[in-house]
């Protein structure tokens, strides 16, 4: 039973405390945040595991190396040299199509290392890369060269306006007041469209809609799609 | 939420409760290895006496024994209690010399425990 509310309880923490030090993807840590993550996991399974471990044996360091963590993200945030201190700085391991056999030994990066990067981000000849860079993440952003570039809009000199993507309005037959005040969507509009459609809000399962009003309902269990 | 102003309230409670913690456990060691001294004297004239200065001493530490258990390691803690059980033992069989000998034991393991949780350099690395 101690077990299980010590457990519950440093979840609890731990919780918390991801929620102070702020949403990352994993493979978006920088090399200090990633540190303190895995400190963090085993710290809080020593008391969960040991009884005879205080409690505040955890909770002290998971509340200190997230506090220190916050704070050196902020501090990082506002000076420039004290980022390059702790995070480091981009590497260029491709600079003008020639590969920088110096800045790679340096870094430990080997040949596979840059051809498996250059695959993830779907350029399987190095001759296409203009620039390749080592981000202080560690994950490598790719500049292709000219003819290797995918087409684009702008390139073809084909006109067009920018428009947000579709928002969630109705989730699972709720639904979703911010994202119909951001894109300024009426509520009799929306029932207008469920009359319609003859739904209620609790038979839609998704429904999205854009600046322009042009929507799609995706019906709860066996009503089917509509357009 | 606030990060900041959250985050650093609780580093200031955790260096607040961390220092009185410290102070107290040492105040608290001092005035325990003080008793077990007293003890250990008036057992040299009074043995009746003594035994009755022993239990409240046992008493008085079972009592506290648990919340210095919120911040220290339990071992520390039993080790204490095995040498304060031994002292009342010996008393109590009237075996006084081993009693003098395990009193100054249970003296140092108390002295040790207020420094061990010591900000020191040695403690630290």
């Amino acid at each position: 039973m101690i077990v299980l509310i010590r457990a519950v309880l440093l979840y609890l923490l731990i919780i918390f405390c991801m929620r102070l030090m702020g949403k990352r993807q994993l493979g978006e840590l920088q090399p200090s945040e990633l540190v303190i993550t895995i400190l963090i996991s085993n710290i809080a399974s020593l008391p969960i595991e040991d009884n005879s471990i205080p409690m505040i044996m955890g909770i002290v360091p998971i509340v200190v190396l997230s506090g220190f963590e916050l704070i050196t993200s902020n501090i990082s945030l506002k000076s420039k040299k004290f980022r390059t201190l702790v995070s480091g700085k981009p590497v260029i391991i491709v600079r003008n199509g020639e590969i920088d056999q110096k800045a790679m030994k340096d870094l430990r990066f080997s040949i596979d290392d840059l051809m498996e990067s250059l695959r993830g981000k779907s350029v399987f000849d190095i001759r296409d890369v203009q620039y390749a860079i080592v981000e202080t993440t560690g994950q490598v952003s790719v500049f292709q060269k000219h003819d290797a570039q995918t087409v684009t809009a702008k390139m073809l000199d084909v006109k067009g306006s920018d428009t947000d993507p579709p928002a969630v309005i109705i989730s699972d037959g709720q639904k979703v007041p911010a994202a119909m005040e951001a894109y300024s969507i009426p509520e009799p509009w929306l029932q207008s469209v469920l009359r319609e459609k003859k739904l209620r809000v609790e038979d839609v399962f998704l429904m999205t809609a854009d600046r322009n009003r042009q929507y799609y309902i995706v019906p709860a269990a066996s009503k089917g799609g509509a357009k | 939420m606030k990060r900041m102003p959250v985050i650093l309230t609780l580093l200031a409670v955790i260096l607040a409760a961390g220092i009185f913690s410290l102070v107290w456990l040492d105040q608290y060691t001092n005035q325990l290895a003080g008793e077990l001294a007293a003890v250990a004297q008036t057992a040299e004239s009074n043995s009746e006496e003594a035994l009755a200065q022993m239990e409240a001493v046992q008493e008085n530490w079972h009592q506290t024994e648990h919340k210095i258990g919120l911040f220290v390691h339990e071992e520390l803690l039993r080790e204490i209690s095995e040498k304060i059980e031994e002292c009342a033992v010996l008393l109590q069989l009237n075996r006084l010399e081993e009693f003098q000998t395990s009193v100054r034991t249970a003296i140092f393991a108390v002295k040790n425990l207020a420094h061990q949780e010591m900000p020191t350099l040695e403690n630290i690395f």
